[in-house]
This record gives C-alpha cells, structure tokens and sequence, in this order.
C-alpha cells in the first residue's frame, strides 16, 4: 500500500489540479521540462514496468508533433530548408516539441491520478455537493457488469436453443435489446423500491475511508503555496517565453521554475521516506 | 429559482471572468484554456440545475441505466471496428424520455465510458458533444419519432457534428488558437472516422428504433414513465 494513498482524496485532486492547469496551459519550455520529468518519475516510481506503455506513446506523440508542426505553421526566423514554396522553420519545429509535450505531461500526469486516486473517492468527494449526480454515476457503474453479464447469459441461452454461433451484427443487437426489455422493468423496481424506502426526503450519506487530518492540511497548504506563487509570476509576466519569430533568451525565473519543480516532484518526498524507512527501519513504520 | 440565478452567474461573470484570466496569464494558449473552460462551466451549470432539481427515482435510475447500456454497447459491439451504438441509444432515449434526460444521458456516457476507455482532456468536449446530441434529439423528438428517414438523417448530421466538435477540440489542444489550415487537415485526415461515426448512427438507430421504441412505450403504459413524443406538450403524461 502506498502511502501516498492514504491522504484525504481531496489533497490529492487539488495537487494534481495545480499541476496540471500550469502545465497544459504554459508555453514555457521550463516549466513543461519540469512537469514532464516530475510526471515521469512519479509514474515510473509508482506504477513501475507497467508505466512503460503510456511513456513510448507520450515519445511518439512529442516526435509527431515536433515534426509536423512546421508544415502548417510557417513563422520563425531560422529556415531549415523548404518544403515545396513554404519554409520548414527551427522555431515551428521547437514549437511543434512543446506543444507534444504539453499533451504527453497531460497524458501521464493523468496515469499518475489514475493510479492514486479510485473512482470511489471522486464520487466520495462530489457526493456531498452534488448528490444526485454521484448517485447516478455510481449506479452506471453498478449496472454496467450486471447488463454484461445478463448479455453474456442471454447468449448462451440463445446458443443452447441452437441459435448460430456466427457473430453477426443483427444478432447482437437481437440480444442486446432483449438485455435492455429484461433490465428496464427491474431498474424500474429499483426506483420503487428507492421510492418505498424515502428516497429525495432526507440527503445521501457516504461512507469515506479516509478523513482529513493534520497531514493533509499540510501537504494541501504547502502544493497551493507553490501554486500560487508560480501563478504570481505567470502573471507578472516574469515567465514568459515565445517562439515567434525568434526564440525568446527570456523566461527562465528562478524562483518560479524552482517552485514549479518542486511542486511537481514533492510527491516523491513520500515515497522516498516510505522506501527508506521500510529499507532501514522497520520498528517505526 | 436560486438555481437558475446561480448558472445564470455561471454564464454573465464565470465564463467571462475565465477568458480574462485565460488571456492574462496565458498569453499563447488562452484560446485553449478559455474553450476549455467555457465547456467545462457549462456543462457545471446544467449540472447544479439538474442537482437542485426534483427528480423521480425513476428518471435518476433510466438515466443511469441508458447510460451504462451505451457503455455496455461500446463493449458488446466492439467485434465490428469503429461502429458505436452510443449515440443512437442516446438518441433514443432522449426521444422518449425527454431532451434534459437525453442531455444527461450523453454527458454520463460519455463521463463514464471513459474511466474505461482513457480519461482526458476531451472528456468535457466529449460530455458537451454527446449531451447535445441528447438535447437536440429530444427538443425534435415530436417529429424524429413520426418520421423515419427524418430520424436516419438527423443522426447522420449529428455524427458528423460530434466529429467536428471533436476535431476543433484537437485542433485548440494543439496550437492554443484555430489555424484554419491544420483543422482541415485534421478533418480530412479524420474523415474516415466522421463517416463511421455516420455510418454506425444510422446502422444503430435503424436496428434499434423499433424494439427500443416498444420497450420504452411499455413502460410508458406500464409504470407511467417517460414522455409520449406524439402527444402534445399540454397533455404530457408524466
């Protein structure tokens, strides 16, 4: 189990939020270097082999767009050579690199969440503001294996009545509305029997494996102090950085690129005393 | 009454507020974060309207259970490639059940068939495109239900729509701004896929718009759920 797991689900979705809403968003090949690498090692230290995947097609998106990039946009001053009558610039191609890697940072930034945060503890968390929504999203959930385990038993009850064994598209949809006319009536009991036993008269409560405590409120306080501090000097224009028509010498700012890089790797900080103190200390874990 | 001021807010100070922060801070990619945004606010306004309303348990759990009959489908239907009953169960439901269930039918499908097929930033416009196609297939429901053709037409069109949406999506994720140019090139090269698109709406709602019409009319009769499209508003039965 790791430890990072066993925060209150919202200081988790806050962190990745800040993370990801500069990195998306910044054309500023620093802080893109630094969600990248942050993304990378969280990835790879969290979900190991099975990380490498999601990596090769993060590599083949930035080389893609890095190299077509420059056929539609034709700006930049450094001309590589033509591509029939339009030039194929240095500064479109370095353009074409961080806009791959804003997506592939995106990408794995999003297997990162996917591998901390289940998606009991999203409903756990929108259910207290919107109810109706978490009610409806958890009850899709339920539904999806029982109607495909319904459609796999209508199946083989079309079999045994010596039905073809040939996939076809008429008869799936045969059985598949059959799944549908069998499951309508019995949700519809569901909602009676919801209906029998007060539903909509007293508000939905949920069961939460984790609670907010003083550890929380520290890791929450510390990732939206980096946050802000790096919106800060977004705005102040201290990190801006552009392409056209020459590569800007401007844009590197200790300050904020330092908290962005912090911000993106603090998650290591927990791993690393988890696999130090279980390496070196077993009594005080 | 309190909802509707709240997403009224949502519309006159939120969205705008969100463009100004997208071009002040970031300069390059504000057409990108304000899209987003503006997507993303929408479909959190229809939300909180839909939260704050009163709603029967049964429109909640056909919701829920049309929604994770087009995921099923997805997975069900997946031994022919790139043909997605979705949209045509959306549909469906939406002309029976009514356009403000069509709209959270697609926006759950879509949600949902994600934590399955990949979660991301298309997620909203996916949520957004679907819920649409929802909407619409509802608020033309009297005649899309008399008229068969009008039906394979219109979820034609629609296919095509949700393509588009999606290609204009590709296109503001990767350069932060329209380069009329790269979204052709991203239509043409997608071409293939806005056909199937076409094409599995109209297989689907032509396979599907008989036997759902008589399920969903049973239940009409049977439990008083869902709207009659051929009857008038006055004399909805509810």
């Amino acid at each position: 189990m790791c430890y990072l797991k066993t925060f209150d689900p919202t200081v988790p979705m806050t962190y990745f939020l800040c993370v990801m809403s500069i990195c998306v968003f910044t054309v500023n090949p620093y802080l893109q270097v630094c969600a990248l690498t942050g993304g990378v090692v969280l990835l790879v230290s969290i979900k190991k082999k099975e990380s490498l995947k999601l990596l090769a097609v993060c590599a083949l998106i930035m080389a893609v767009m890095a190299v077509t990039n420059p056929l539609f946009v034709h700006r930049g001053m450094t001309e590589l050579f033509y591509v029939g009558k339009q030039p194929y610039t240095l500064e479109a191609l370095l353009y074409g690199l961080s806009l791959g890697c804003s997506i592939a940072s995106l990408l794995i930034w999003f297997g990162v969440w996917s591998a901390l945060i289940t998606q009991d503890e999203i409903l756990a968390v929108f259910g207290k503001r919107m109810p109706k929504t978490a009610l409806v999203i958890s009850m899709i959930l339920g539904f999806i294996p029982k109607l495909h385990s319904k459609y796999t038993r209508l199946l083989h009850a079309f079999y045994a009545g010596g039905g073809t064994r040939r996939k076809s598209l008429k008869r799936t949809a045969m059985i598949f509305t059959a799944c549908l006319a069998y499951e309508a009536e019995q949700v519809i009991d569901i909602s009676l029997s919801m209906k029998a036993r007060g539903y909509g008269s007293k508000s939905r409560t949920y069961s939460q494996r984790r609670h907010f405590r003083k550890k929380d409120a520290a890791a929450l306080a510390f990732s939206l102090a980096l946050c802000i501090t790096c919106y800060v000097l977004i705005g102040s224009r201290r990190l801006d950085y552009w392409y056209y028509p020459r590569l800007s010498t401007q844009g590197f700012d200790a300050l904020g690129v330092g908290s962005y890089f912090l911000l993106c790797l603090s998650p290591m900080y927990y791993i690393i005393k988890e696999k130090l103190l279980w390496r070196y200390c077993p009594a005080a874990s | 009454m309190k909802a509707r001021v709240i997403s009224l807010c949502v519309f006159l100070l939120c969205i705008p507020a969100v463009c100004v922060t997208g071009m002040v801070f970031f300069k390059e990619r504000s057409v990108s974060f304000s899209c987003i945004s503006v997507v993303i606010l929408m479909i959190a306004a229809y939300l909180y309207i839909y939260e704050k309303k009163s709603s029967p348990a049964a429109e909640l759990v056909i919701i829920a259970l049309m929604s994770a009959l087009s995921v099923v489908g997805r997975i069900v239907f997946a031994f022919l490639p790139s043909l997605k009953p979705c949209s045509a169960i959306i549909i469906l439901t939406a002309i029976y059940f009514g356009r403000e269930t069509g709209f959270m039918v697609g926006a759950f499908t879509a949600l949902v068939s994600n934590f399955y097929f990949g979660q991301g930033g298309w997620t909203p416009f996916q949520m957004l495109a679907w819920g649409l196609t929802g909407y619409f297939a509802g608020m033309l429901g009297k005649w899309l239900v008399k008229n068969r053709i009008l039906l394979l037409v219109y979820g034609a069109v629609i296919g095509v729509f949700f393509s588009l949406l999606m290609d204009l999506y590709t296109c503001l994720w990767t350069d932060g701004k329209i380069i009329f140019s790269r979204y052709l090139a991203l239509i043409s090269s997608a071409a293939w896929v806005t056909v199937t698109y076409a094409v599995s709406n109209v297989i689907f709602l032509a396979l599907f718009m008989q036997p759902l019409g008589r399920i969903f009319k049973r239940l009409r009769v049977k439990y008083g759920i869902g709207t009659n499209p051929l009857a008038s508003e006055s004399d909805t039965e509810k």
